[in-house]
């Protein structure tokens, strides 16, 4: 019986966790990560997510002269992550036939977990530019009617021509109200300021799906067109 | 021998490997947002881990950009025009602004500090981790696509300065709903002070006598210097189905140097009830006439 309890002892102890907690100091701060506390954690409803800690040693602020850094509950989770995912650095439209369009998809992943939400925004270096003859391009679309790089805009005719984005998902633009809403990318080479085309002031995990489409006509110049599209995701507060 | 082919055949499907396109980009930033205060005069270092997700080796710009509240929701609006020079980048070897390569599946912690330019005035930016000039493979025409992930930062100016400026609360809601209608409750807060504002106060549902019915905590949203915001609710912000009568709703905002009140007064009438009677009174005396005319 005696060695059983040994043995139980042994078994037990060698499963007892270790607990970590890390502390960061400098002349300026002192940050210290992990607490005690009775209660903590997340309490969510369909609009929010709330945190809280009850116990909590020194919650929020750590600090010496000169600057606080705040961290713990309430104010942030430290060891929360925010993610951002494409799924392809090259958007491929192929070749390009006059009057046909052409299009390739992209699919944008964002994990947001924090204070409030997340925004992902969008330009293009410039237009679509033929690598050759970088005089040359193919204007951004202007969809059948009107559309801008803050609006999209129906674009089924082939007779219109240009380069252009949709977006669909839950996070997503009103504007974009189906698959042939199309919009411009903002042209950063004509000072137009990168546009929203995800957002959600709620912690989530929120996909978009991008299709890049262009069509040219019969007196485009032969030759390849290439531009560069830069996402940018930023976490909300 | 077959036997342990099999069983290891069997733990293979055990542990299955998810599949990703090659070009996937996967960055992760931690903390996504964190709030530094600081004394006149001085600075405050902060850090931000970065990881490349993927299994593809990046190459890494690192920015800051400021931003100002969009006056809705907590979405940072940046000034996209220029860097700002007021968080810097602490390494001996790396640079901001300047490319370095980033393993697969790395991950880093990275240090700035944040020079306001006046200690009692806010600033707010967004550090930025950007896939710089990617090789592309691409053969026919399309896109190139970088990626860039923020972290926020909110540097609070001197909390022990003595504050100036009130907060201003509006709520908007129906004057009039049905019984059996939900109304909801739109509470905006303007925040006129130079410091940001950690929101506290609760909305009260109150009878025609003053009593509390339904009380609704403000969630503790950030409210950045001279900017608004619409507020939450740790519940859903909405009052009904109610019984018809007279009720108050009641705001209450406390800033640190003043407590915004703000009532605003909510009709709840039998509207669906009085339609169906009145349509029911309408088609009895359609029919009687229908009846004397035959």
């Amino acid at each position: 019986m005696k060695r059983i309890s040994l043995v139980v002892l042994v078994v037990f102890l060698s499963c007892v966790p270790i607990a970590k907690a890390d502390t960061m100091t400098s002349p300026a701060y002192r940050l210290i990560f992990g607490n005690f506390n009775m209660t903590s954690g997340r309490k969510s409803g369909a609009t929010f997510s709330l945190t809280d800690t009850v116990g909590q040693t020194a919650p929020g602020q750590f600090g010496s002269t000169g600057s606080i850094v705040k961290s713990g509950f309430q104010y942030l989770y430290p060891f929360e992550e925010f993610s951002f995912r494409v799924d392809t650095l090259d958007v491929n439209l192929g070749q390009l036939t006059p009057n046909i369009f052409a299009t390739a998809t992209q699919t944008l992943e964002v994990t947001s977990k924090g204070l409030g939400g997340y925004s992902v925004s969008a330009f293009e270096e410039h237009p679509l530019q033929h690598t050759v003859t970088t005089a040359t391009n193919i204007a951004d679309t202007l969809c059948d009617v009107i559309c801008s790089e803050t609006l999209a805009g129906s674009w089924n005719a082939t007779s219109r021509f240009g380069f252009g984005f949709n977006i669909s998902g839950a996070d997503v633009p009103a504007d974009f109200v189906n698959a042939s809403y199309f919009r411009q990318f903002a042209d950063q080479s004509a000072s137009e300021t990168p546009q929203v085309v995800m957002s959600s002031t709620l912690d989530t995990n929120a996909t978009g799906v991008v299709t890049y489409k262009a069509n040219v006509s019969s007196t485009q110049p032969i030759g390849t067109y290439q531009t560069v599209v830069t996402y940018t995701a930023i976490p909300g507060f | 021998m077959r036997k342990i082919f099999f069983l290891l055949s069997l733990l293979a499907l055990y542990f299955p490997v998810t599949a990703r396109a090659q070009t996937a980009v996967e960055l992760i930033v931690s903390p996504p947002i964190q709030t530094l205060e600081m004394d006149q005069s001085q600075q405050a270092n902060f850090s931000v881990s970065f990881k490349n997700n993927s299994s593809l080796p990046i190459t890494v710009r690192i920015t800051a950009n400021q931003f100002v509240s969009d006056n809705q929701s907590g979405i940072p609006k940046v000034d996209w025009k220029r860097t700002t020079p007021l968080v810097h980048l602490n390494s001996d070897t790396l640079v901001m602004g300047k490319a370095f390569p980033f393993p697969a599946g790395a991950k880093q912690q990275f240090f700035f500090t944040a020079t306001p330019t006046r200690a009692d005035k806010d600033f707010y930016a967004v550090v930025l981790f950007e896939t710089a000039d990617q090789d592309s493979s691409t053969t026919g025409s399309g896109a190139q696509i970088q990626s860039r992930i923020g972290s926020t930062i909110l540097v609070r100016a001197n909390n022990s300065l003595v504050q100036k400026g009130n907060i201003h609360t509006t709520l908007s809601l129906p004057k009039i709903i049905d019984m059996f209608d939900t109304a909801p409750i739109n509470l905006a807060l303007q925040n006129d002070m130079n410091t940001l504002l950690q929101v506290r106060g609760v909305v009260t549902l109150k009878d025609r006598g003053g009593n509390p019915l339904e009380t609704f905590a403000i969630f503790p949203d950030v409210v950045l210097a001279q900017s608004s915001r619409n507020l939450r609710g740790t519940k859903e912000f909405a009052v009904g189905p109610l019984f018809p009568g007279v009720y108050s709703i009641e705001s209450m905002v406390v800033g640190p140097t003043n407590t915004d009140k703000v009532t605003e007064t909510l009709y709840v009438l039998p509207l669906r009830i009085v339609g169906l009677v009145l349509a029911l009174l309408l088609i009895l005396v359609l029919a009687q006439k229908l009846r004397r005319k035959k």
